[in-house]
């Protein structure tokens, strides 16, 4: 695990106080650890507020004389020493170093904002990916199961057998619609995979287009990345996706929008019950 | 309450022990060698001082902005 700086290390850091072998230390930690590289900006924040404000408050008269003396002795020092042209004053010395400190400051500032947009970039791109990847995959459910032909694991168009007979092959359960006054018909359901986990496929029927609806757990197959609720077109499919009680739906179908649509308000509005 | 006026408030409820380190440190530039001579402590009390005095200050200004969250929250 990795130890964070401690209090006083941050703060003599940005003070420029610590010995070259300390300061080696501290940056390449701080090139490791946003949390510790963030304090540190804000220690030099902190640092230039207080070096404003506190130019309003003398210094008790003993401190303001020791200090007489210490600029003094430094001032004769730099005199006894004087091979450089302009030698710069104290002041003006550690003036350049709070420039420097700002340069440094600065320059982590657009690191630390350039690593930002990156992740964040690198993030969208994922879920984008992933997003297309799970849709593609809903799709192709549907398309095999077109393909094959096969009967449902289950044949009826009644709800109350269609429901039961997922018992105990699905660790969640989920309500039918009532379809008696729709133009949909339920012609049955069969277990699916999706990411590698189970989730239901009830297939349906509006004039002579079949449609799918796959439930799935929301959670067991991270589709975080499709967001609340997806309507796309997928390939000439129209395809609704929305997670409803921590579960994943996606309606698709070769029908029109328009119908896919209404089968998933259906859904949606059994999902509530 | 502007910001400046809010960090002048906790500078105010500093120990002088602390603020007198960080005003040298802040405001008159000096390096830590320094102000252990100017102030007669040894250079590591120095060096806790002033992190002690910069860790309060955050402190309180941290409260006082979750107090004006809270109050702008009712």
């Amino acid at each position: 695990m990795m130890d964070h700086l401690s209090p006083a290390t941050l703060s003599a850091f940005a003070d420029g106080e610590l010995s070259a072998e300390q300061t080696a230390r501290a940056k390449e930690h701080l090139d490791e650890c946003l949390a510790c590289a963030s304090s540190v900006i804000d220690e030099w924040l902190l640092k230039a507020s207080i070096g404003k404000e506190g130019r309003k408050y003398t210094m008790p008269a003993g401190v303001e004389e020791r200090m007489k003396g210490l600029m003094e002795e430094e001032a004769l020092s730099q005199r006894a020493s004087s091979s450089r042209a302009a030698p710069r004053g104290p002041r003006e010395t550690r003036r350049w170093i709070v420039v420097g400190n700002w340069a440094v400051a600065a320059s982590m500032l657009v690191i630390l904002m350039g690593w930002g947009i990156m992740q964040f970039r690198a993030r969208q791109t994922a879920g984008l990916l992933k997003r297309a990847a799970l849709v593609t995959e809903a799709c192709d459910l549907h398309i095999s199961v077109l393909a094959a032909n096969e009967t449902p694991q289950v044949v009826s168009s009644d709800r109350h057998t269609v429901k039961p007979w997922f018992q105990g092959k699905l660790p969640f359960t989920f309500n039918l619609p009532e379809l008696k006054d729709s133009d949909f018909t339920l012609i049955g359901g069969r277990v699916a995979y999706l990411e590698q986990s189970p989730g239901a496929e009830l297939i349906y029927q509006i004039r002579k287009h079949q449609i799918s609806a796959f439930i799935f757990q929301d959670r067991a197959m991270g589709s975080g990345a499709l967001g609340d609720s997806l309507a796309r077109r997928h390939a000439t499919f129209n395809v609704e996706s929305w997670n409803q009680n921590n579960l994943r739906y996606f309606v698709i179908g070769d029908a029109g929008a328009k119908d896919i649509q209404n089968l998933a308000n259906l859904l949606k509005q059994a999902a509530q019950q | 309450m502007r910001d400046a006026d809010a960090l002048h408030a906790a500078m105010e409820k500093l120990p002088p022990p602390l603020l007198e380190v960080l005003l040298l440190c802040d405001v008159e530039e000096m390096k830590y060698r320094e102000i252990a001579m100017v102030v007669g402590i040894p250079i590591g009390t120095v060096m806790s001082r002033i992190a002690r005095a910069r860790a309060s200050l955050r402190r309180q200004l941290e409260d006082r902005s979750q107090q004006l969250t809270r109050g702008t929250g009712r």
